[in-house]
């Protein structure tokens, strides 16, 4: 009889680095990975320090904890969201990262429950930049905690079979 | 060159503003080709007309609507300036309209650019409680990131907003009318602060801005700059 043992991993999220990933420079940004839906992603921006001033017009007087993924060929149709907070966070999605004078983002959310839609913002095979900081109303001491949900809708990637 | 500047300052007043005078009537547009004082007007994903009627009793104002993605702009480009070293401009701010503008919601209102880029940026962005925020980016050698950066609350209606750029220095004033205590100071201001051009308007909108305030319009007027001294209001 044969057996087929297929191990299949969801992973919508894929970014090595050379560097310690603690989110403290974009070279250190921390890959952001689902390897199942609903994965949840602690962050603590306490542990951070305010490398980025500014998102475009947007000034970040907090701390900046950058992770990074990029999206599959088929593309990114999940969304992130924050389920809880200790302050008054704001998550950008941005589509280059820079030290100092950060882009535009992309997509933001400052609200809990309000994801920000992957699908729309984001081109296939390309990676991108998600900064946990704070609000200009927040100012410079807005720091903690946020617990991301990254709620992915993978396409099933077949990483590996093997048949007995 | 400081007549210039100061020439040029009196024609924006006088045709910006119109202060005190009743018989006077508003140009078909901001810049000089339609009897405004601007070099230019630039517009694309947006408008930036002459309205009536203007702040602090004038009779015309400067309406900036953005109606475009994240690189429209709606501005006003004032080319007077001629590298200069020490650089101050003042102008009044009603963003009334943006009343649902979020935390997260941002746009420029206000550039002054040397030959290398933007020296002094200052953008409106939400407060999360229906208030707004006026906030600043300037260079500064010193500080972490290469720059400095700040906000300060608006207020329903006018606000007058003044900024002066005098390498090493930077201070913005807003609703201050204190020449000797600006709300803020930066005393490490790096870069090529040889201001050149100038623009005044809603430019770069974030995501947030163009699906809550789209198509709002955010009024100026009273717009004035020179070299050293305090302009106040």
């Amino acid at each position: 009889m044969k057996k087929l043992s297929a191990l299949i991993a969801l992973s919508l999220f894929a970014a090595s680095s050379a560097y310690a990933q603690d989110g403290s420079s974009c070279a250190a940004a921390i890959t952001l990975s689902a390897p199942t839906p609903g994965t949840v992603v602690n962050v603590d921006t306490t542990t951070g320090s305010g490398w980025i001033n500014n998102y475009g017009p947007l000034v970040s007087p907090s701390n900046d904890i950058v992770y990074t993924f990029t999206t599959p060929a088929a593309g990114a149709t999940g969304q992130i969201s924050a389920t809880a907070s200790s302050y008054q966070f704001a998550i950008y999605v941005l589509s280059s990262c820079t030290a100092g004078a950060g882009p535009t983002p992309i997509g933001a959310t400052s609200t809990l429950n309000a994801p920000i839609q992957l699908s729309g913002i984001t081109s296939p095979n390309t990676q991108y930049w998600v900064a946990v900081t704070g609000t200009a109303a927040g100012g410079a001491g807005a720091n903690g905690t946020v617990t991301l949900d990254v709620e992915p809708t993978l396409p099933v990637t077949l990483q590996g079979f093997q048949i007995d | 060159m400081n007549t210039k500047m100061k020439l040029l300052s009196l024609a924006l007043v006088g045709l910006c503003g119109f202060a005190g005078s009743a018989m006077a009537a508003c140009p078909a547009g901001p810049d000089t080709a339609h009897g405004g004082a601007w070099s230019a007007v630039n517009a694309l994903g947006g408008t930036a007309v002459i309205a009536t009627p203007g702040y602090a009793t004038t009779e015309c104002r400067l309406d900036s609507t953005l109606t475009g993605d994240a690189s429209a702009f709606a501005t006003v480009e004032d080319d007077s300036p001629t590298a200069e070293p020490s650089y101050r401009a003042a102008f009044i701010i009603n963003a009334d309209n943006l009343t649902t503008l979020g935390a997260i919601d941002a746009a420029y209102i206000f550039n002054a650019n040397s030959g290398t880029g933007p020296q002094i940026s200052l953008s409106i962005v939400g407060d999360g409680a229906g208030g707004h925020l006026v906030s600043y980016v300037v260079p500064d050698t010193n500080a972490a990131g290469g720059s400095d950066i700040g906000s300060f609350p608006l207020t329903a209606g006018e606000n007058h907003i003044e900024i002066q750029i005098a390498s090493p220095t930077f201070g913005i004033w807003v609703n201050n009318n204190n020449p000797s205590s600006p709300n803020a100071t930066v005393t490490n201001v790096g870069g090529a602060t040889a201001i050149d051009t100038a623009f005044l308007g809603l430019a770069g909108p974030t995501p947030g801005y163009i699906t809550s305030s789209n198509g709002k319009a955010v009024g100026f007027d009273q717009f004035d700059s020179r070299r050293t001294t305090f302009i106040g209001f």
